[in-house]
């Protein structure tokens, strides 16, 4: 027996919410992008647990995709940070 | 008393301290590592969660590649300071009424919902399962997913030869 689901999205939507505070305050555009990855985390962390309460594999299959989209993000941004 | 939820709620408090403390670091090297710090909780929570492949992922990739390739980055260019204020009024008035707002929007939303308050029964997806599960049901969407990682490679492969030419002329005014 874990934690209830109430806790972990809690959890997470704290966590979403310090992503979004870190993008929408921060000037940098490398801290804007942590920001959003922190955002993506908590994503993932919601969907890995609804897949525990659900007991499905589908929210974990989720969450192979927001890696792959948060990397592409981040290897399309990046180079581009240089020209400035 | 259980195991699980004592470890649970720690490392739920570390996860929470350590993004706090990235998010308002003015030095973003610090804001990095702080980072890493958080990724490695959020893995071990995975893995506390029932998703141990998820969490190497999260290990490998976020705290590994990404957190890195950041850190290069910020060494690689010369950052100047942000100019003005670390935090100025007119960006943290609306950033703090947004997350208000969606702190409320969140609590009438969870409180709604009365299923939620029961345990979690721990579980745990075996990676092979998991592997034979992803691609069996999800084999296109993962042909799309390396296609866009594809993309993006070709994205930096093309950004990264636009900045040569451009960067030589420069020099070359600056020398004589």
């Amino acid at each position: 027996m874990i934690v209830p689901f109430q806790h972990v999205l809690l959890l997470s939507a704290l966590l979403f919410l310090l992503g979004m505070f870190c993008a929408l305050t921060r000037r940098n555009l490398i801290m804007i992008l942590l920001g959003v990855e922190i955002m993506l985390n908590a994503a993932s962390m919601t969907f890995i647990g609804a897949a525990l309460r659900w007991q499905q594999m589908e929210g974990q299959a989720m969450v192979i995709f927001i890696l792959a989209c948060g990397v592409g993000v981040d290897y399309r941004h990046l180079p581009q940070d240089r020209l400035h | 008393m259980n195991l699980l939820p004592i470890l649970f709620y720690a490392i739920a408090a570390l996860i929470l301290t350590a993004t706090t403390l990235a998010v308002t670091r003015r030095n973003l090297v610090y804001a990095v590592i702080y980072l890493v710090l958080s990724f490695f909780g959020t893995a071990m929570l995975f893995y506390l969660m029932g998703a141990p492949f998820l969490a190497a992922l999260e290990i490998i990739i976020y705290a590994g590649a990404i957190m890195v390739l950041f850190l290069f980055i910020i060494m690689m260019i010369h950052l100047e300071k942000e100019p003005g204020k670390f935090l100025p009024r007119r960006q943290l008035i609306p950033a703090t009424l947004i997350s208000a707002l969606f702190l409320m929007a969140f609590i009438v939303l969870a409180g709604a919902d009365a299923g939620g308050w029961k345990p979690l029964v721990a579980a745990r997806a075996i990676p092979a399962a998991f592997g034979i599960y992803l691609f069996d049901t999800h084999w296109l969407s993962i042909e799309i997913a390396s296609m866009l990682l594809l993309v993006a490679l070709f994205a930096a492969i093309v950004l990264g030869r636009q900045m040569r030419p451009a960067a030589k002329p420069e020099s070359e005014e600056q020398t004589p």
